[in-house]
Parts: C-alpha cells; sequence; structure tokens
C-alpha cells in the first residue's frame, strides 16, 4: 500500500464553477486531498509548473483551450501525473480518440457517479505515488550500485 | 257523203272550218292518214315544223316514212293496230326530218268517222325537252351515283313504306360493308332493322336530328353510323345512314386508352414511390436535426446535472456523517437527545433520497434520448433489439403513465445487425400509435422471439382497432385517421420503409373494440 498520510493533490480544470465547486466539496468531505480548483487552462499550467501535483482533471469542451490540448501540455511538463477527462456526450468520440493520442489514464462522463470518481482518483495517485516510488527505488539502487562500484574500485586499489 | 239540207250543210262546213282551224292551231303536229295504206292525206301547219317537209311534200308519203328507217316496221305496227282495233294508242319515237335530224316525238293515234269514211288521224308532239329533261336527270343520277360510289364511307338512304324500310339506295361501299359482314359470319344488311344489328352501341353525339353511334358488330367491326332524316318532295322521310368502318381507328383508341391508363399508372405509382423517397428523406432530415439537437441537449443538461446529481449525493454523504456525530458518545448529550435535530436528519435523508431518484430518472431520460438519437450510430451494427425497445419505453413513458400497463414478454433472442437509430424510430411509431389507440386505460403487450433466421417483434395493444377497410391503407404515406394536427399520416409508412430497409416484413392484424397487433419480422443477419 502506498503511504497515505502524505497528502496528494488533485488539480481540476472546468469553465463551469459549480462543476468545480462539486467536486471541491466532495473531495474535501471524503478524501484528504489538497484540491487545486480552475476555470481557466492557461492558469492551471502556471500552478502546475510552479508546484508538485499528484492528478489532473480536465473538463473536454472549454473556450479559451479544450482539454486534450491542456492535458497535453501537462503531460510535457509532468509525464508521471494521471491525466483524468470529464466529457459530456457530444464529445464522447474524440475524447476517446484523445485518450489513445494523449495517452490519458481515464476519461470520466457527465453526470459523473461520485463513487467511480473517487476510484478513478484512487487508482490515479496510487499509480503516481507508485511510480514515484519506483523511481526513488531505482534511483537508490543506481546510487548504490555506484557507491558498490565505487567500492569494488576500492578494494581493488589497495590489492594491486 | 249523205246528203243534207243547207242549213245542216252550213252548220256542217262550219264546224269542219271550226275543226280546220283547230287543226291548224294545234301546238303538236296532226297528220290524216287513209287507214288502207298509210299515206298521208292531210296535215297540219305544226306538221312541217316538225318534220321540216311541207304540207305538199307530206301528203302522199306513208306515215312511217316520216320515222328513220329503224323504226318503220314499229310506226306500222302501231298503225296497223290502231286500224284492226280502232281503239288509240300512245308511243314514242322519232321523226326523221328532211334536214335528216332526228326529233323525238309522243305519238298518239285513233280513229275518226270522217262521214261514212273512216281516217286514222296521228297526233305528234314534240317532247325534245321532256326526253332532255329525262336524259339530264339520268345523267345527273348516275353521275351522282358515280360520286357517292367513290365515296370511301357506305350511305344509304331507305324510306318507309307501311312502316317497313325499304332500301333505295345504297352506294358501292355500303354493299361492301355488309358483304364484307356477311362474309365474316355476321349477318347484316337492310333486311333486318339496322336496330336489331347494334350488339353493343355508344351513341356520341345527338344533335337536329342527327345520331352518330358507334356499334360493335358481332363480327368484332366497329361501325359508325351516322342517320339523319329528311322528307322528300311528296313529304315522305326518308332516313339516311352513313356507315363507317372505324374499327382500326377504334382499336387504337382502344389501345391508347389503355396506353394511357397504363402511363397514368405508371406515374401514379412512380410518384407514390417519390412521395415515400421524400417523405423518408425528410424524415432522415428531422432525426438527424432532431439528433443533434438532442446530443446538443444532452450535453448541455449534463454539466449542470452532474453537478446537482454529485451534490446531492454530498449531502446524503454528509447527513450520514452527521448523524454519525450526533449519535457519537462524544457529542453533547442535548445533540444527541434533541428530537427536533433527529426529525431535521431524517427529513433531510428522506428529500435528499427523493432528490436522488429523480436526479438518476432524469439522467436515464437523457441517457435514452441520446441512445434514441444515436448520431454516432447512423450505420450498421449489431445490437441487441430489448435494449432499444427499453430506450424507447424510456421516451414514450409520459404517453403511457398510469394508463396504460406495458408487458414484456421477451423471447432469447440474439444480437441483430441493423440501423439501431431506425428501429428505435419504429418502435417509437409503434408504441406512440398504440398509446393513442387506447382511449382510457388499457394494455401493449410486447412479444420478441427468434422464428429460423428471423427476429420477431410483436407490440399488442388492447385500443379501438382499424377497420378492415382501412387496414390495407395504413402503411400509405399520409394517410392518417388521427384528424388534423394529432399525426403526419407518416409514422407507420416510415415505418414499413425502415422495416423494408431491414430486408424485413411487417404484418398487421386488428379487429374493432379489441387491438391491434404490428409484428415487425427482420433477419438477424442483416443483408
Amino acid at each position: 500500500m502506498v503511504d497515505d498520510k502524505e497528502k496528494s493533490t488533485v488539480v481540476i480544470v472546468d469553465d463551469e464553477e459549480m462543476v468545480l465547486t462539486s467536486l471541491n466539496s466532495f473531495l474535501s468531505l471524503e478524501t484528504e486531498y489538497t484540491v487545486e480548483t480552475f476555470t481557466s487552462a492557461k492558469d492551471a499550467l502556471e500552478y502546475i509548473k510552479k508546484n508538485e501535483i499528484d492528478v489532473v482533471i480536465s473538463d473536454y469542451l472549454m473556450p479559451e483551450m479544450d482539454g486534450i490540448s491542456f492535458l497535453a501540455k501537462v503531460k510535457e511538463m509532468r509525464p508521471q501525473v494521471p491525466r483524468i477527462i470529464l466529457t459530456g456526450y457530444a464529445d464522447k468520440e474524440n475524447a476517446i480518440k484523445a485518450i489513445n493520442d494523449v495517452g490519458l489514464f481515464q476519461y470520466i462522463e457527465k453526470p459523473w457517479d461520485n463513487d467511480d470518481l473517487l476510484i478513478v482518483l484512487r487508482n490515479g495517485i496510487e499509480r503516481q505515488k507508485l511510480m514515484k516510488k519506483l523511481e526513488e527505488k531505482i534511483a537508490e539502487i543506481n546510487k548504490a550500485y555506484g557507491e558498490l562500484q565505487g567500492l569494488q574500485t576500492e578494494i581493488v586499489k589497495t590489492f594491486i | 257523203m249523205v246528203k243534207a239540207d243547207n242549213s245542216d250543210l252550213k252548220s256542217l262546213r262550219e264546224s269542219e272550218e271550226k275543226y280546220r282551224k283547230m287543226i291548224e292551231m294545234a301546238s303538236d303536229a296532226i297528220f290524216s292518214i287513209e287507214p288502207a295504206d298509210g299515206t298521208i292525206l292531210e296535215a297540219n301547219l305544226r306538221a312541217e315544223k316538225l318534220t321540216g317537209f311541207s304540207v305538199d311534200e307530206l301528203v302522199g308519203k306513208k306515215v312511217w316514212e316520216l320515222h328513220p328507217e329503224s323504226e318503220w316496221e314499229e310506226s306500222r305496227r302501231l298503225f296497223n293496230q290502231v286500224v284492226e282495233s280502232g281503239k288509240g294508242y300512245t308511243g314514242e319515237l322519232h321523226f326523221l326530218r328532211k334536214d335528216k335530224t332526228l326529233l323525238d316525238i309522243e305519238i298518239s293515234a285513233g280513229v275518226i268517222n270522217y262521214g261514212d269514211k273512216k281516217i286514222i288521224q296521228r297526233i305528234c308532239r314534240d317532247i325534245t325537252s321532256r326526253v332532255l329533261l329525262q336524259r339530264e336527270n339520268r345523267r345527273l343520277r348516275e353521275y351522282y351515283e358515280y360520286i357517292l360510289d367513290l365515296m370511301p364511307v357506305g350511305l344509304g338512304v331507305r324510306k318507309n313504306i307501311n312502316g317497313e324500310p325499304k332500301v333505295e339506295f345504297e352506294n358501292k361501299k355500303l354493299k361492301e360493308i355488309f358483304d364484307r359482314a356477311r362474309d365474316e359470319g355476321c349477318p347484316c344488311g337492310w333486311e333486318q332493322s339496322i336496330d336489331d344489328q347494334r350488339v353493343e352501341s355508344e351513341q356520341i353525339l345527338s344533335e337536329d336530328g342527327v345520331y352518330v353511334e358507334e356499334r360493335i358488330f358481332p363480327n368484332n367491326r366497329v361501325y359508325q353510323f351516322t342517320t339523319g332524316y329528311f322528307r322528300d318532295i311528296k313529304h315522305n322521310w326518308r332516313e339516311l345512314n352513313i356507315v363507317q368502318d372505324v374499327t382500326t381507328r377504334y382499336r387504337l383508341e382502344q389501345e391508347l386508352k389503355k396506353a394511357n391508363e397504363e402511363l397514368e399508372q405508371k406515374v401514379e405509382e412512380r410518384t407514390r414511390e417519390l412521395r415515400q423517397k421524400q417523405t423518408q428523406l425528410v424524415q432522415a432530415e428531422k432525426m438527424a436535426a432532431l439528433g443533434n439537437l438532442v446530443a446538443g441537449v444532452a450535453h448541455e443538461i449534463n454539466t449542470p446535472l452532474g453537478a446537482l446529481n454529485s451534490n446531492n449525493d454530498l449531502f446524503i454523504r454528509s447527513i450520514e456523517k452527521l448523524k454519525a456525530m450526533v449519535s457519537d458518545s462524544a457529542a453533547p448529550t442535548e445533540f444527541r437527545e434533541s428530537k427536533q435535530l433527529g426529525k431535521l436528519l431524517e427529513n433531510m435523508e428522506d428529500l435528499t433520497r427523493i432528490n436522488k431518484t429523480a436526479s438518476s430518472r432524469i439522467i436515464n431520460i437523457v441517457s435514452s434520448l441520446r441512445k434514441f438519437a444515436r448520431l454516432d450510430q447512423a450505420e450498421m451494427d449489431t445490437v441487441n433489439i430489448h435494449d432499444g425497445i427499453e430506450n424507447t419505453l424510456t421516451l414514450v413513458h409520459h404517453q403511457l403513465k398510469d394508463r396504460v400497463e406495458v408487458e414484456k414478454d421477451y423471447g432469447d433472442l440474439p444480437k441483430i445487425s441493423c440501423y439501431p437509430n431506425q428501429l428505435n424510430q419504429v418502435f417509437m411509431n409503434i408504441l406512440v400509435n398504440a398509446s393513442q389507440a387506447i382511449e382510457d386505460k388499457g394494455k401493449i403487450i410486447i412479444r420478441t422471439r427468434r422464428q429460423g433466421g428471423d427476429a420477431v417483434i410483436e407490440f399488442s395493444d388492447t385500443g379501438r382497432g382499424i377497420p378492415e377497410d382501412k387496414l390495407e391503407r395504413v402503411f400509405d404515406p399520409g394517410y392518417t385517421t388521427k384528424g388534423a394536427g394529432v399525426g403526419t399520416g407518416l409514422g407507420l409508412s416510415i415505418v414499413h420503409q425502415i422495416t423494408e430497409d431491414h430486408k424485413g416484413r411487417i404484418e398487421v392484424e386488428s379487429r374493432v373494440n379489441q387491438g391491434t397487433t404490428f409484428r415487425i419480422i427482420i433477419p438477424i443477419r442483416g443483408r
């Protein structure tokens, strides 16, 4: 199990305030996540550039920048972060296509079910944490391996 | 000569004088002839004129010598006849005049007692003008008969004698027509009344006593009779018939009529097809527009609906937590024991539960709507028919409600390859019709089953039914029994068309006041 004590940060982007408020309230009631909400994709990108995040949820149809373009930019910045898209019906086809193109973690259809949303979110965060852990382990192993090699060299030197 | 006294003699002379004058003045040639040998004894002035001979030249000639030699015998015979019988006679002969020209004359003769002597008197009248007239008449008649014979139509005149029609004239063509009819085994002609020969007739014109009729005779020929009536000089009625063999024209007309009818039928058929195609096109267009609209509306609704639904869920969770907090042993006693708070929480729970039901119903409707419109599935797909029926039922729910009970008897049907949105429309149209056919309360039974390679979907209602005479028209485009404003009359024609597009068929059974069953049979494998 991933250590849940560490606070996860969830970024939510939707041009509709009501969706943001609803999701924010729900997550603050049911989880310990830090929730950051944005009605503008640009503002969200600014935030993500400067802060570590664990998962990002975005609406698909937004006036300035659509969800797919936004998540593509997030992928560039933070490839490890799971990306979830929230879609209405009319754009479902395109959204599914985008999952393959941009590499999305999951899509959620409006109107969403809170439990489903929570499961998707948890899975995403867990994956993100696991990846992070894996990276750390690899780094540790690499470091240990480097140390081991240094030690080996020392040993060899001593014998020569 | 008998002896007579002076006064007698005088009066005799006077009468003889008078008689001579009359003879001299007569407009006919008068000859006195010796009965014994035919010698001319006397002749009047007119005789000079008619014969060209002078009286002196005439006297002494034999009377037959005035005629051309070829007539001498006849003249002599006539003369002898008078002499022998003593009776008068008349006849027509010629004078061979002095200048060798011929003159038509009429001869009358008789015996006159001249004192005790018998004298033959011959009166000859110039009948040149009469003969000429007769000849001219004959010539004219021949001329007209020749013209009438040349006419390409049969022409005949009948007169009525004591109620019996009698033929007065028929031209060559009419004889030909009758002969031909006889040859072809159809006895016809003037012997019978024309009315008797009529087999089938069509009076096509009648004005001022002229009748035009076309009659089909048993030899399958068609004759046109133009019949008119006129009076002759003696005011006797004559019937004039102009008869024409119009068989060829008649047949052509019949053929033309038939061709025309066929053409009209074809035009009607094409028009109906066109109308059907047009209906379909319009309907497809409508469906596409509706689909777009529905998709757009569904999208627009889903965001606020998502928020509402999520918020309600949030309330439910919050109340749950609140209840837990209140009943926790750590909570203040006044909270734990407050009946008001308990009641409030219970109310909130009830209301949010209703909200949840309400919002899931909205979610369901929106979902059915967009599935019904299925813009993404305008193409062939393999689907579960029962899902389509269920989606459609959700949409017509408002029409059925508590009024119409829906009974489902779904059989084991595999997925069917079809156009799902079109089939949904079929279900929709039939269900709406069924619900409209049920006046008060009733039932719709939906049965599905597999029948060989076909899927059978049956919709039965307990509505008012369709009368038998209207049953065959229910699939005609534009046919409606619902009255203006209620139905377009296109519903079932579209149903029919869609079923045909699926290589299937639709059957309808109905009983008035008992209900109607529509049975859709479509192949499972599609086309």
